[in-house]
């Protein structure tokens, strides 16, 4: 390897042990036990030491070095952890981050700084070893902080692998090690392309289906075909007793016996090669119904292989969600100083994974959570002692996984939300009703709706009343959701769950009004059949669900596509908008697929009812909703954003047959006449489908298996939405006796099969006067 | 080669045109980036109306425009339209035309009407925020 290359991979690796120090020191307390910082500090500069080296760069290393020894040092409690060592070290530290700023291009490094701070160092680690051994009568700090009672006893590092050993094996790692550094720009591009598979295997899945679907029915039809076959074949192909009356008649054969024209009968021959051409086919299908099985066990291992590879390098773009959570500590600090206040940040579950991207967006939120805290949340220390509460208030973020979601909560134990003061802001703005009984959650809730703030004026920090607002904008951004909780007098908590990634994303696809959306799973609580009879005016109102009140927009309603009439045993999905549970009545479930949600095109920005798009396996394209902007009073199309019709608008025509062939030669039909086929192998198919799809004409076979095309009609013809669909009859059973009976039954039109198409044309002529064909 | 042959050096500049019903419009030939054949368009619900949908094309969408929902046109019939994708920085738009779009070549200082100033069109129409 090049020393340039090398180089870089120090520079990589550097910045990671920079970031270690900085955040051990900022973490550091004097008079504390800090074991287990001091522990990951003298990690981090051992590390750096012995990388440093290996690039042959002396100076960091020396200095890297002589950190290590006072922390080991600390470590061994030979030394206090005082101010002045904090100091020190941090002075190193600052010493090697600029000596590795000045790297590239810089070689050999700048020494004068460094050999001054190993000056230092070495003096300062001789006088404190000296102090110690002095019995530590005379510990030179500042007593300001000696008010508080500082735990001096360090528990005893019994067991624990010895120092020296630690040294040995990370140099080991360093050389043998079995990581490798990636450019995250890389695993970005193998998380696309995996998007891009994954979307492609669903299509794939998809298809497997709609095969097992063919095959099946080639599979009915083969099935019938041999039986009829058989049958037949049973009857003629040896034909001893019966004899043909031409025959007998004819003066020609007149002279042989009834054994000697069995072998040359034609309908004989024709039968026993039909027998034979049936066994062939039936052994072709069983053939491939075995290579189908085998095919469609490919895929679904495929389909979990991609699974696992999406896991693993998903995984590998995470990071330890401490990381994020460390950028506050000093923005706590310093906070709290400005305001007057004392506050000190706890971390919990930092080592729960999170996407990088995630990890990126939620700085903004909860920086201003955790300055919410501070500002309004945490009283000042007098207050504090009144009531009774330790002078420091605690800021608390904690993190945790739930399967594909990951819980985040900032937790201060300071004076809660005032949900009268809400109530009475939300009155004033008539946002609430004087008279209305709204529950404490509810109130609570208010705090995300723009203009409501706790705090009387506006301040540098917080108190503008959009803050919350925003937050719960740039969290729904995420596929997130956002809630509060709190008493008051004690705490308020908030509660945030994104997704762990936002490579790739379940999402549940649905069809209103003719167009395909999709909404991130992580949002939506579940999808249910509702009956919505009342509370419904102009497209949205409310209804109560499972005890709960859930807010209802009709998504055709919105978009100003159509009104919504038909109002029972309508999907509706339900999801969460951290402050409301809302319901969006739609048309139709698709399913649910995980797929990538790509940027909106940046002509379409302004569409903020979507937070982007998915493309799906055969390129359809959905909009993926966003039920926070959606349901977002200011958020409303405007009157002349009307939908494009969409192809599925087009009349449906419902085709009922057992023959594959003619379903599929009707349909063929009905499309060039500009109408959407949709078909159905028997009565009862049928009827499911008449009961879920809206249908302009039905075309029906009379046999069929499971439920004939009478029954069918008859059954069409007693409910009352589907009575006035104009049915037509096409049945090879051409009889006066069968077209009286279909036309009793209900049928308004019968052709006979073989059928000519002018005649089927003339049908559809009356029935559809605007068709073109 | 043409400045050489004619013997005076003249700068041109390359348009594609297209068009919508009786109406031709011009784009500078470096904006465009391919002409499609419109196979599937897809509604974009809560759009305007001069967005008449969609267009699926290598893993992103192009939104389709129809001028004749901007300009004083004769509604188009959109037989068998093309979509001229045309590149606005990063961006992506189309726009619809019911023949082939095909190059002219003028001199650069001469003045072209119905010409299509595609990073101002953008700004114009692209969907601005309702909140």
């Amino acid at each position: 390897m090049r020393e340039s290359e090398l180089l870089e991979y120090f520079l990589l690796e550097a910045g990671e042990h920079l970031a270690a120090l900085h955040k051990g020191l900022k973490e550091l307390q004097p008079h504390t036990d800090n074991l287990p910082i001091v522990e990951d500090l003298f990690r981090a500069a051992h590390t750096l030491k012995g990388s440093a080296a290996i690039v042959k760069l002396d100076v960091t290393s020396s200095v890297a070095h002589k950190m290590e020894d006072i922390l080991e040092a600390l470590m061994e409690h030979r030394i206090a952890l005082s101010d002045k060592t904090i100091s020190v070290l941090s002075s190193m530290f600052d010493v090697i981050a600029s000596l590795i700023s000045d790297l590239p291009g810089k070689i050999p490094e700048p020494s004068t700084a460094a050999t001054e701070i190993i000056k230092t160092a070495d003096e300062f680690l001789a006088r404190e070893l000296a102090v110690k051994e002095q019995k530590e009568t005379t510990e030179s700090i500042p007593s300001q902080q000696a008010a508080a009672p500082a735990p001096q006893c360090v528990p005893a590092m019994a067991g624990g692998p010895s120092i020296e050993r630690r040294r040995m094996s990370e140099e080991g790692d360093l050389y043998y090690g079995n990581f490798i550094r990636i450019d995250v720009q890389k695993i970005e591009a193998m998380l696309n392309l995996i998007g891009e598979i994954t979307i492609r295997k669903n299509y794939l899945v998809q298809r497997t289906r709609t095969a097992q679907d063919v095959i099946e029915e080639i599979t009915f039809a083969g099935d019938r075909l041999v039986r009829e076959v058989g049958e037949y074949s049973d009857r003629h192909a040896y034909s001893y007793e019966q004899q043909s009356p031409e025959r007998s008649t004819d003066r020609f054969f007149a002279g042989f016996g009834e054994l000697e024209f069995d072998s040359y009968d034609e309908s004989n021959i024709f039968a026993r090669k039909l027998q034979e051409i049936t066994n062939d086919i039936q052994e072709g299908l069983k053939e491939l119904s075995n290579q189908y099985d085998m095919y469609a066990q490919d895929v679904r291992s495929m389909d979990r292989d991609v699974r696992e590879l999406r896991a693993d390098i998903s995984e590998a773009r995470m990071l330890p969600v401490d990381r994020l959570f460390q950028r506050f500590r000093k923005a706590v600090r310093e906070m709290a100083k400005a305001n007057g206040r004392q506050a000190e940040l706890r971390i919990h579950g930092g080592d729960t994974k999170i996407d990088r991207v995630v990890f990126e967006h939620l700085f903004d939120p909860l920086m201003h959570i955790i300055r919410n805290a501070i500002a309004h949340g945490i009283e000042l220390p007098a207050e504090r002692l009144q009531k009774g509460k330790p002078e420091q208030g605690e800021i608390v973020l904690s993190a945790s996984r739930e399967g594909n979601i990951i819980a985040i909560q900032v937790r201060d134990d300071g004076r809660g939300i005032d949900t009268e003061r809400l109530k009475e802001q939300a009155i004033r703005q008539g946002i609430l009703k004087e008279s209305e009984e709204v529950s404490k959650q509810e109130l609570l809730a208010l705090i995300f709706q723009a203009g409501i703030s706790t705090k009387e004026s506006a301040d540098q920090t917080s108190g503008r009343g959009i803050g919350m607002t925003a937050v719960r904008r740039q969290v729904a951004d995420l596929s997130g959701i956002i809630d509060v909780d709190s008493e008051e007098g004690k705490y308020t908590v908030f509660k945030m769950h994104v997704p762990t990634t936002l490579a790739i994303s379940n999402v549940v696809v649905f069809k209103s009004g003719g167009a395909e959306f999709a909404i991130p799973v992580t949002l939506m609580e579940e999808v249910t059949l509702l009956d919505i009879m009342d509370g419904l005016e102009s497209g949205h109102g409310s209804i109560v669900y499972r005890g709960r009140k859930i807010l209802l927009k009709s998504l055709m309603d919105f978009f100003g596509a159509a009104k919504l009439e038909d109002r029972i045993n309508k999907y509706v999905v339900i999801c969460n908008i951290s402050d409301k549970r809302v319901g969006l009545i739609v048309d139709e479930i698709i399913g649910q697929e995980e797929t990538v949600i790509k940027p909106l095109n940046e002509f379409l920005d302004g569409l903020s009812m979507y937070s982007g798009i998915t493309i799906s396996g055969d390129g359809r394209v959905r909009f993926v909703l966003n039920p926070t902007a959606l349901f977002e009073t200011d958020v409303k199309p405007e009157p002349n954003l009307m939908p494009q019709p969409a192809e599925t608008e087009l009349p449906k025509v419902l085709i009922v047959d057992d023959s594959l062939s003619v379903r599929k030669y009707v349909a063929n039909f009905v499309q060039n006449l500009g109408l959407q086929p949709v078909t159905a192998a028997n009565g009862h198919e049928a009827l499911n489908i008449l009961h879920v799809n809206e249908i302009s004409l039905i075309v029906t076979d009379l046999e069929m298996p499971i439920m004939h095309g009478y029954e069918l009609i008859r059954r069409v013809r007693a409910v009352e939405y589907l009575r006035s669909i104009p049915i037509v009859v096409l049945t090879s059973r051409g009889t006066e006796k069968h077209r009286q009976m279909a036309l009793d039954t209900g049928a308004d039109d019968f052709l006979v099969k073989p059928f000519d198409e002018n005649s089927l044309k003339a049908v559809f002529a009356r029935h559809f006067p605007t068709a073109q064909g | 080669m043409n400045e050489e042959r004619e013997g005076k050096p003249t700068v041109e500049k390359t348009y594609c045109v297209f068009n919508v019903s009786e109406k031709e419009f011009l784009i500078p030939a470096d904006a465009v980036r391919e002409v499609v054949e419109i196979s599937r368009i897809f509604p974009i619900p809560g759009a305007p109306v001069y967005l008449y949908g969609a267009l699926p094309l290598r893993g992103k969408i192009i939104p389709a425009v129809d001028l004749s929902k901007i300009y004083p046109i004769e509604k188009p019939a959109y037989q068998n339209p093309k979509l001229l994708v045309v590149d606005v920085d990063k961006e992506s738009i189309g726009f619809l035309s019911e023949s082939s779009p095909f190059f002219v070549t003028f001199d650069a200082d001469m003045a072209v009407d119905d010409l299509i100033d595609v990073k101002k069109f953008f700004e114009t129409y692209r969907v601005k925020g309702t909140s």
